[in-house]
């Protein structure tokens, strides 16, 4: 992890600072008079950019598209790298509501094992029946919801052994 | 009239409220407990919470939408699209509760609503069908010799289906037999009827409609086409008016088939005939649907004529204002359907919270929504948010225009089809017109708007670069000064 330089993500998608590296970028005007930007030679439109420093967050119009730009820091990628914020290293022990919804149909029992993949339940949404799977092998604990109840995003629905 | 209900919600609901509010005419919205924030219960003059969230329990309960116009007097009930607005029945009740169904007759709806009825009905009209079965299929082997005779691939499909549900393509003989039992079986658990029928697959279709419009005296005008190729689950995303495929003469003969579908079932009001166009420019009548269509912006955009006005008029019972010399096509307008779904996960719905919500302006750009900041989408209805409208001189110039409007088209928090329409407005097939409804599955994958949004991210990568390395040297002291002090202690 030699990086020094900073990657960011931009509307949900990381891009690396490497790939910014040979941009020839040009700055006119400041926060409150907008910005113009221009980068090899073309130039664009920058409107209501606000930098909160503490959460390095940037948002910001570029032609008037909203954006909002995460920075991560080399320290920050640092203790990434390092595996203390890797949740996907972690054993799941409960399955979430991937979006609000009517629980339409439950297919496992308490107590039942499964198998990764195996289907669950089934989520109504927007009269579309989608499938919820196991995101693991293992035996379920509980089930925290009933058939035809209405769930939020992220509501605990199954909780694993 | 003085008084009409509208038997819908959103968008919809809202833009026949702007006609009725420009005709002088007063609006009663009726809404579900999901829907009390939505602005057009606002917009309305008079508004009634008929249930909860449910369409079963609110929108599509009659009796009780009936009892509200009753109550409040309404000369007319309007049923905008989906919902009730194909529901033969309601139509007659609101007939017989003494108000006016604005849209055609029960008679018209139910022979439309059925495609074996409409085959039926149009057949002596000289109108060209797809090679098929004129009747429900159930004996699997005489089905299988007529595939034959028609000639593979051919498609099964539910009689009573729709949205592209309950149908098959199969592509050779052996897997006849399993796939003719499969679609009797899934066109009787979704729709309680098991009758298919068969018909000749057209490999490269394009799907092109006309609008139609008909008074109660026999004048029927059609207002050109629109095509609606760019499909997504068999539901349309992107339309655009006129088509690029469409010339003048075949334009004129599939306005004249058009017209002769609406009379085939004594038809009043605005319609649509739907047609599907083989690569020899052939076309084939598909169905007809009865109502106000998703799409009907695109044709008010080219041709000036608002069709909710239209509609009420013909409800009056008023003579037509113009003839078919009366109208022409001006400039290209395009539409696309702004869902709160994941085009990178397969179009699966997006729901949550709309923590920014800010829509494109300017000459020559519509949007007809009703929703603002702040918004939850609800889980019960459809996911559309929005249509996206433009209407420029020429196609480019269309296209051009909607690249800007969805730029600048800013929401956050749930994922839409807006960078979906993006990457049909910059892609080469789009462009030359040159496409079918294979669209998606042709030329879309995940990466399309991924590799698009990294591409345009880094622009505001390296502002944030620039910017933070402004900013936060300002705050940070500077190394030497500080070293240099801490040696003189």
């Amino acid at each position: 992890m030699e990086n020094n330089t900073n990657n960011y993500i931009v509307n949900g998608r990381e891009i690396e600072g490497e790939s910014l590296e040979g941009l020839h970028v040009q700055l006119k005007g400041d926060l409150s008079t907008g910005h113009l930007l221009n980068i090899d030679g073309k130039s664009y439109q920058i409107k209501e950019a606000k930098l909160d420093l503490d959460q390095k967050i940037l948002s910001c119009k570029i032609d008037s598209k909203y954006y909002e730009i995460e920075i991560i820091t080399p320290f920050h990628q640092m203790i990434q790298g390092m595996g203390f914020s890797d949740v996907s290293a972690m054993e799941v022990n409960e399955v979430k509501a991937p979006m609000p919804g009517l629980v339409f149909d439950i297919m496992v029992a308490e107590g039942q094992e499964v198998t990764l993949d195996e289907p669950l339940m089934i989520l109504e949404a927007m009269k579309m029946e989608n499938i919820i799977k196991s995101p693991r092998e293992g035996t379920i604990k509980k089930i925290k919801v009933n058939k035809t109840a209405s769930v939020e995003k992220n509501a605990v629905l199954i909780e694993f052994e | 009239m003085k008084k009409i209900l509208i038997a819908n919600r959103g968008e919809i609901a809202l833009r026949i409220m702007r006609s009725l509010r420009k005709m002088g005419i007063e609006s009663v919205a009726v809404y579900s407990e999901a829907d009390i924030n939505s602005p057009f219960v606002s917009y309305a003059d008079y508004a009634f919470c008929i249930g909860p969230p449910a369409s079963s329990e609110s929108y599509l309960n009659a009796a009780h939408i009936i009892q509200v116009a009753l109550d409040n007097n309404c000369d007319g009930i309007h049923p905008g699209y989906g919902f009730l607005s194909e529901n033969a029945v309601f139509a007659e009740q609101v007939t017989s509760a003494g108000i006016k169904f604005i849209g055609p007759s029960p008679h018209s709806i139910r022979i439309m609503g059925s495609k074996l009825d409409a085959k039926d009905a149009v057949k002596n009209y000289d109108i060209p069908m797809v090679p098929g079965t004129d009747t429900a299929i159930t004996d699997i082997p005489e089905a299988k010799n007529i595939a034959g005779t028609i000639g593979y691939p051919i498609l099964i499909k539910a009689s009573a289906g729709g949205g592209g549900k309950g149908m098959r393509i199969v592509e050779s003989e052996d897997e006849f037999i399993s796939q003719m039992e499969r679609a009797i079986s899934e066109a009787e658990s979704a729709f309680g009827d098991g009758a298919v029928f068969i018909e000749k697959y057209i490999s490269s279709p394009r799907h092109i409609e006309i609008q139609v419009l008909c008074d109660a005296h026999g004048n029927a005008v059609h207002l050109f086409e629109r095509e609606c190729s760019v499909q997504r689950r068999h539901q349309k995303v992107v339309e655009e008016a006129p088509a690029t495929v469409v010339d003048k003469d075949l334009r004129a003969r599939m306005g004249e088939a058009a017209i002769k579908v609406a009379k085939s079932c004594n038809y009043e009001g605005v319609g649509t005939v739907e047609f599907l166009l083989d690569e020899d420019k052939n076309f084939y009548f598909l169905e007809m649907n009865t109502r106000l269509q998703v799409e009907h912006p695109v044709t008010e955009m080219i041709t000036g004529v608002d069709l909710v006005e239209q509609q009420i008029k013909v409800a009056r019972g008023e003579i037509l204002d113009f003839q078919q010399k009366d109208l022409n096509i001006s400039g290209h307008a395009l539409e696309l359907r702004v869902y709160a779904e994941d085009p990178e996960n397969n179009f699966l719905p997006s729901i949550g919270r709309m923590d920014k919500y800010e829509i494109p302006k300017g000459e020559g750009v519509r949007v007809d929504d009703s929703f603002k900041e702040g918004m939850q989408i609800p889980i019960y209805y459809d996911p559309m948010i929005a249509k996206l409208i433009v209407h420029a001189p020429t196609r480019d110039l269309a296209i051009q225009k909607m690249r800007k409007a969805i730029r600048s088209y800013n929401i956050k928090g749930i994922k839409t089809t807006l960078g979906f329409g993006d990457f049909v407005m910059d892609s080469d097939a789009f462009i030359s017109g040159n496409y079918d409804t294979h669209f998606v599955k042709k030329y879309f994958s995940n990466e399309n708007i991924a590799d698009k949004e990294k591409e345009e991210g880094r622009v505001a990568a390296a502002f944030a670069q620039l910017l933070w390395e402004q900013e936060s040297a300002k705050i940070r002291v500077p190394k030497s000064t500080q070293s240099n002090w801490s040696k003189q202690n």
